[in-house]
Formats: C-alpha cells, sequence, structure tokens
C-alpha cells in the first residue's frame, strides 16, 4: 500500500477517531506493509501529537516579553560594580515591574455573546475551552479567569467543550441553577419553564437552585429540569448535540422515546398512538435528513401509518 | 558568538553586553517557558518565572563559571522555580506537594528538542493557507472533533479531513526539512574537514 494522498487521509480519520474499526485495520495492514509506511505512520502521528502542545505557544508575545527584560535589564548598568545597595534598588524594581506585569494580566473584562435566528457561533475561553452557541442563545463570559472558572449561560441553547482543570472547577449559572465539571463535554438548552442537560462526556454535577441538592451527570446521561414545578427528569444523552452535529443516533432505543427525540430536534409534535403496545427498539443512525425522510424509514422498519395532523403527526402501528 | 558553557555566558555578563544577552533570551525563551508551563500550567505564571530566572542569573553570574551544560542549567532552573512556584500555591495541601526531581543531562537534552520540535511547529502552522489553519487550530488546539469543526464553519466533514491532511504532510515536510538542514551542516564540516587533508 503505498504512501497516496487517499492513505493520508484514512489515517487523518484514524487519528480523529482511533475507535473506529474500519480506520483501524486500514492503519494496522498500512503500518505492516512496509518500514518505510510504517516511519510515515509515526512521523505523521508524531506531527499531530507535538502541535496540540504548540497551542501553548498561542498565548505567548515574543517581541513584548524581548521589550519587557530589556527594561529591566536597563536598570543595571555594570553588575556588581557599585555595591550592594544597587543590588537592592535593582531587586525592588524587578519586584514592581513583576507585579505590575501581573496586575495587568489579571485584569478581567466580561464579554456578551449574543446569536440571532438561524446564526450559530463559538467562543473560545481563556483556559481554552470552547462553547458553542446555537442560534437565539445568549452567554456572558470573562476574558481572563482568576481562582474561579464561571460564565453564565443567559438564554438559548449551547455545546460546552471545558478544557480539563482538576484545581480550578467550572462553573455555568444559568439564574438559579448551576453545573459544575472539571473537565467534560456537555449541552445545556434553556427554555421558559426548563433546563435540559445533556453529558456527551465526563462527570456534570448539577445544582438547580441555592442549597438544592446536586445531581451527578455522567457521560450518556441527561437531565430535564422544570423550573417551575422544581422536578428532575433523567433520559439519555444520545441526541443531546444533535443541533450541532445533524445526526440522530438511536442505540436500543424504544419507539416512543424515538418519537420524544424526533420532537425535540425537528420542532414537530410527533406522537406515537398505541405506546402501550410492545415495539422492537429502534438502531438508526440519521445524518442531515429531513423528517420526511426519517419517517419514511420508520414506516419500513415498523409498517406504521403515519396521520398528519395541522401541527402534530400521530404514528399507528398495526 | 555561540554561547554553550556557563563560563561563554559569564563572561558576556561581565562585560555588560546587554544586546547579546537579549538575543540569548529570545533563543531560549518559548522552549523554557514550555518547560515551566507543564508544572505552573498558567502561560502567564511561566513566562514570569522564565523571565525571573535569566534576571537572577544577570543580576548573579558567579554561579555560571563551572556550569558546562549551560542548556540543562537553564531547564533545572525553571523547572525548580516552577515546582517551587506550584509547592507555595500549595502551602495548606502537604499531601500533593511536588518534589524537585534531579533531572538527568540525557532527560533535559530529549526536552530540549521536543520543545524544539514544538516552537518549529507553531512557527510553520502560522504559515498555513488561511482555511487550513483555521481547521487545524480547532482540531489540534480546541480539541474539537472533524464533524463538530464541519457544522461550524459549514463546510462538509470529507473538506475538514482534507485540510487536516494538508496541514499534516506540510508540517512533516518543513519538520523533515529542519533536521535535514542540521544534518547537512555538520556533514558539510566533515567533507571540509576531509578535503583540507
Amino acid at each position: 500500500m503505498p504512501q497516496t494522498p487517499e492513505s493520508l487521509v484514512v489515517i487523518t480519520r484514524y487519528l480523529n477517531n482511533p475507535d473506529d474499526m474500519d480506520n483501524r485495520l486500514f492503519v494496522e495492514k498500512f503500518r505492516s506493509e512496509s518500514s518505510d509506511n510504517e516511519k510515515y505512520f509515526i512521523e505523521v502521528e508524531r506531527v499531530w501529537n507535538l502541535s496540540s502542545a504548540a497551542s501553548v505557544l498561542e498565548s505567548i508575545d515574543q517581541k513584548q516579553s524581548i521589550k519587557n527584560i530589556k527594561i529591566a535589564l536597563g536598570q543595571y548598568s555594570s553588575p556588581n560594580k557599585f555595591g550592594w545597595w544597587k543590588g537592592i534598588a535593582a531587586s525592588l524594581f524587578v519586584l514592581v515591574l513583576g507585579y505590575w506585569i501581573y496586575s495587568q494580566a489579571t485584569k478581567v473584562t466580561i464579554y456578551t455573546k449574543t446569536t440571532a435566528q438561524h446564526q450559530v457561533d463559538s467562543v473560545k475561553l481563556a483556559d481554552g475551552s470552547v462553547i458553542i452557541l446555537a442560534e437565539n442563545s445568549e452567554l456572558k463570559y470573562p476574558d481572563k479567569f482568576d481562582s474561579n472558572r464561571e460564565i453564565s449561560l443567559i438564554k438559548g441553547q449551547a455545546f460546552f467543550k471545558i478544557a480539563k482543570d482538576p484545581k480550578h472547577p467550572f462553573k455555568v449559572i444559568m439564574d438559579q441553577s448551576s453545573v459544575l465539571v472539571l473537565g467534560t463535554s456537555f449541552n445545556i438548552k434553556i427554555t421558559k419553564s426548563t433546563i435540559d442537560l445533556g453529558v456527551i462526556t465526563g462527570k456534570v454535577f448539577f445544582t438547580p437552585f441555592d442549597n438544592g441538592s446536586t445531581s451527578i451527570l455522567t457521560a450518556g446521561q441527561a437531565l430535564t429540569y422544570d423550573l417551575e414545578k422544581k422536578e428532575f427528569i433523567t433520559k439519555t444523552a444520545q441526541n443531546s448535540d444533535s443541533w450541532l452535529t445533524k445526526e440522530l443516533v438511536f442505540v436500543d432505543t424504544p419507539l416512543e422515546d424515538v418519537c420524544k427525540q424526533l420532537t425535540d430536534y425537528y420542532g414537530t409534535e410527533i406522537k406515537l398512538q398505541n405506546a402501550n403496545k410492545a415495539h422492537k427498539k429502534l438502531n438508526a443512525i440519521f445524518k442531515y435528513q429531513s423528517l420526511d425522510q426519517v419517517l419514511e424509514i420508520l414506516n419500513e422498519t415498523y409498517n406504521i401509518k403515519i396521520n398528519k395532523e395541522h401541527n402534530q403527526i400521530n404514528l399507528i402501528t398495526p | 558568538m555561540d554561547i554553550k558553557t556557563g563560563r561563554d555566558l559569564f563572561e558576556l555578563i561581565n562585560k555588560g553586553h546587554v544586546q547579546a544577552f537579549t538575543n540569548f533570551y529570545n533563543q531560549f525563551f518559548q522552549k523554557l517557558v514550555l518547560a515551566a508551563d507543564k508544572y505552573v500550567k498558567d502561560i502567564h505564571v511561566a513566562e514570569e518565572i522564565v523571565q525571573d530566572v535569566f534576571l537572577k542569573i544577570w543580576e548573579a553570574p558567579e554561579n555560571l563559571e563551572k556550569i558546562v551544560s549551560l542548556k540543562s542549567y537553564l531547564y533545572r532552573s525553571v523547572i525548580n522555580a516552577g515546582i517551587n512556584h506550584v509547592n507555595r500555591q500549595k502551602s495548606i495541601d502537604e499531601h500533593h506537594k511536588k518534589i524537585a526531581i534531579n533531572f538527568t543531562d540525557e532527560y533535559l537534552i530529549e526536552l530540549d528538542e521536543e520543545n524544539e520540535l514544538i516552537v518549529l511547529l507553531h512557527h510553520e502552522i502560522e504559515k498555513l493557507p488561511l482555511q487550513c489553519k483555521k481547521v487545524f487550530k480547532l482540531n489540534r488546539f480546541e480539541h474539537l472533533k472533524y464533524k463538530e469543526i464541519a457544522a461550524l464553519l459549514l463546510i462538509s466533514e470529507r473538506t475538514v479531513e482534507n485540510h487536516i491532511a494538508n496541514a499534516l504532510k506540510t508540517l512533516k515536510k518543513a519538520i523533515l526539512e529542519q533536521k535535514g538542514v542540521k544534518k547537512s551542516s555538520s556533514g558539510y564540516n566533515l567533507l571540509l574537514s576531509l578535503y583540507l587533508f
């Protein structure tokens, strides 16, 4: 297997998702074909790994740092020539300069990010965390974090990818409620009456209100919190981030739950008429599909009758 | 003048050559910040630490005279300063104090080589074409998956994969060229010495 552009693309896919069997088999075969191939793969993998480390250098201003040390050195005429008192004056200057640089570095400004209809945007925080805002959403965040990492989701929906920092837990505040994490990815959707929280990776602590009992959610779990009734409903997080990925994944999902998730995603009420019947579970992945295309597949799988009323769709199984 | 040993730097400081000292600082700054950052996990603190170490050296260069490997000395100073900072922050929690380890010269040489590659990669990433750079940074710096990048930038996942593959190809070439430059310069010296004798 030669080192063609296509084989590099497959290696690229593998690096993005090492769990995918197809990619893994290709890469293993590629590597074992020749020592040249093995060397090629190792070199690509090395670039892949080391380039992440380069992100640290993004925050350094090389020119400013050189300026800073020139200023500090300018205070010294010739070292050790004029005695100890010159040394003390210089050390004092270094301390003051150091403190000034530090205080410049710790001044905090709060920014607001708002998205309009049909607009998706993202924010990168000072710690490297990324927040992707769905349409009609609003987020308040500081340009720097001190000892706490805190941001506020004012309205709408967002997908959070939070950088791991066990020393400084990350808090998302939604009016009364809050979510506390160490380093995870999760989705939050706020409506007038509910907060939907779905955890994709990691662990999340949800507190509904001050002194309320905290719920712990792990990867794959989700909950809906009713702000009025002050009640929780737990469910799976399978499709919490579908608005972002445009993908609906169903693994052994009961038909009733499928209907609920379709309702959430497409915004049209889809009701299962005979919900009490035992239906076989659905295993499917829908990528960039319209509601009609999905209903067609459900029709094939369950042999259902589709009844379209003006504001809802009813599904009737035989 | 090539500054390799402690003595080289000591003589430079005694003569008061600020510009040469600053150039030397410039050479090592990014690599040492990478090393300090591993411990303090705060880029601004890491910067301060490296600057501090260099200023202290300028103030009191006597320790440099006996040092053979200047590079190792700098890395050790910066890493120990980083560890001390972490320990000071955690003064209450005895249990989590890190211990200042004595790193071997071999380990520090390898660390320096790796940091040199990281600095080079950072420089080359900036030179990538605009969209390719955007996609690559979203993936390698902000750890978004291809699916998420495609959704964010409204492009296909295949386009994302092509950008990443392109970036990897370009960066890999840049690294090999760098290694080639280093190897060929030593090869040239060997060739020259053969010619002379």
